[in-house]
């Protein structure tokens, strides 16, 4: 029998930190999993899966806290970032989480915590921050051939400290947040004047740069994105400007037209503390949480309305289960559309629901 | 088992996706998953306050007055930690240890208050990766103003930072300052 989640927290071979495959109860039926980066309660990293409702189907221990996760186009297989800096990637069987294969980058590079799979081949593509000789950084979006495990391309991103990227039509869209970084974070981190946070479309086979968008606005960091069914692209930002910033952090983008904001929250920007902490969209609505501002936040993109705000302390992970928005928290919280439970891990930014 | 909880009908019509025109929106107060508005109310009150005793101080008001004003800062501390621990239960240890101090600080020196209670040698730890203390410096700063105003001698430039440094602690409780909130990620 395999053993349950608390079975395993308590059984300390988690809090060894040992690459375990994970646990569950294969076999059974699910019609879709939560994939989240989490703690547990013994400060122990996980990647973990559970139902929409809260059932946990596995936990994978992990050696760093995960950030975001990409789904191979056939749901089977789940790639898991290291949270930025990030030097590793792991490749799981979504079903159980065991693991398939790892990346892992040498001391010049640093994965960005996010990716996405190639629309027709085995390779995923990754953001990256590569620092040169003089510790100068560079961004860039790079394909790993999951066949031959060899790198199969690397391309620069269109700017500095390139974060999430997602497929949409001929394109992968990245987000470069702009920060300029030192290796190892040695220095403070801040906003380059002379290569701004933009928004990069990439040709979807070869990842060269097509084309950017930028916000004249220089204290803004581009860095998270959701496709709603339409194909508008989402972009969220997050503000150097702190707290009490009222600027609008939740974009639209399109190749041709430029960004333009969507309609403030009920009660202002302000309450989103100058933090998105992830936006996902599913046919017209838009969810965007903010972790700092303890709320998320609901549009629908075919109404020119303010988003409609919810109050859920430290969340962050949003997704969609069909039509059924799911979100997490650090507080433990698992929502999902009119029913929550608390877990006992504190999730990550990020959340991938994945239908069987 | 998982803790199960049933959401205020106002989550679940504002997380329908596709919809046309919202269902009539049901206010119902719960604290699983937010700190409640009378808590919001309270840690925002707190803030005021705060800087309301600070502009007391710095127009010369009397130990007797601020100290009232401490107190009072106090009371809504220990009135909204139990809804932070319920949202946050693995500071539960942490902070219930820190409400020891509503009654300990006039046996206490400000020095032992602050190695015990804002060093936290005296609580249990906070779990690693936690932001309990902001939540904890919201309880011990009043607590540890009010010791400094019963000395012999006030000092007060130093009453003055422990009040003045809180009120940022109060705003970190109150937007949820937690797992999810350090910046580029």
């Amino acid at each position: 029998m395999n053993p349950t989640r608390r079975q395993l927290l308590a059984s300390g071979v988690a809090a060894a930190g040992l690459a375990l495959p994970g646990c569950g109860w294969l076999g059974r039926e699910r019609s879709a999993l939560v994939l989240a980066g989490a703690r547990a309660a013994n400060g122990q990293h996980l990647l973990a899966a559970l139902e929409p409702q809260g059932e946990v189907a596995w936990l994978r221990p992990r050696e760093q806290r995960a950030h975001d996760i990409a789904i191979s186009n056939d749901g089977q297989v789940a790639a898991v970032f290291d949270r930025r800096p990030g030097r590793s990637a792991e490749l799981l069987n979504v079903r159980d989480g065991s693991l398939r294969q790892r990346i892992v980058c040498d001391e010049t590079t640093q994965l960005n915590g996010h990716g996405v799979f190639d629309a027709s081949r085995n390779w995923l593509w990754a953001t990256e921050t590569r620092f040169d000789d003089n510790g100068q950084p560079s961004g860039w979006l790079s394909a790993y051939d999951l066949n031959t495990r060899v790198s199969a391309a690397r391309q620069p991103s269109g700017g500095l400290d390139p974060h999430q990227c997602l497929r949409v039509g001929p394109f992968i869209v990245v987000v470069n947040g702009g920060y300029r970084e030192s290796p190892g974070g040695v220095t403070a981190k801040f906003l380059a004047s002379d290569q701004p946070p933009n928004v990069s479309w990439m040709n979807i086979r070869t990842g060269e740069h097509q084309a950017s968008n930028t916000l004249p606005d220089p204290a803004l960091s581009l860095r998270h994105l959701a496709v709603a069914s339409e194909g508008q692209v989402v972009v969220a930002a997050q503000s150097d400007r702190g707290v009490d910033d009222d600027t609008a952090l939740v974009f639209v983008a399109s190749m041709a037209g430029g960004m333009r904001p969507l309609p403030a929250p009920e009660g202002g920007w302000r309450q989103l503390a100058g933090y998105v902490g992830s936006v996902a969209a599913h046919g017209n609505t838009v969810m965007a949480t903010s972790p700092r501002g303890a709320c998320a936040v609901r549009w629908n993109l075919a109404a020119d309305a303010p988003g409609t705000v919810t109050r859920i302390a430290d969340v962050s992970g949003a997704g969609f289960a069909g039509n059924t928005a799911v979100l997490t928290a650090g507080t433990g919280a698992l929502i999902s559309g009119d029913h929550g439970t608390r877990q006992a891990m504190a999730f990550d930014n990020h959340l991938r629901v994945v239908e069987f | 088992m998982p803790r199960v909880l049933v959401l205020p009908l106002l989550l679940s019509a504002s997380l329908l996706a596709c919809k046309q025109s919202d269902p009539a929106e049901t206010q119902v107060s719960s604290t699983s998953f937010a700190l409640s508005e009378a808590a919001s109310e309270a840690l925002m009150a707190y803030e005021v306050d705060g800087n309301a005793f600070v502009a007391s101080l710095d127009n010369g008001a009397t130990a007797a007055d601020l100290s009232a004003q401490a107190q009072a800062l106090l009371d809504k501390a220990v009135k909204v930690t139990p809804e932070y621990i319920e949202l946050f239960p693995s500071c539960g240890a942490h902070l219930n240890g820190a409400l020891e101090i509503t009654t300990r600080w006039p046996e206490l020196t400000p020095d032992e208050i602050e190695t015990g209670y804002h060093a936290g040698e005296a609580l249990p730890p906070e779990p690693t990766g936690s932001n309990c203390y902001h939540m904890k410096d919201v309880i011990v700063h009043p607590a540890t103003a009010l010791a400094l105003l019963k000395q012999p001698e006030v000092d007060r430039a130093q009453v003055r930072n422990e009040i003045a440094e809180v009120i940022a602690h109060a705003v970190a409780v109150r937007t949820g300052v937690g797992f999810n909130s350090s910046d580029g990620d």
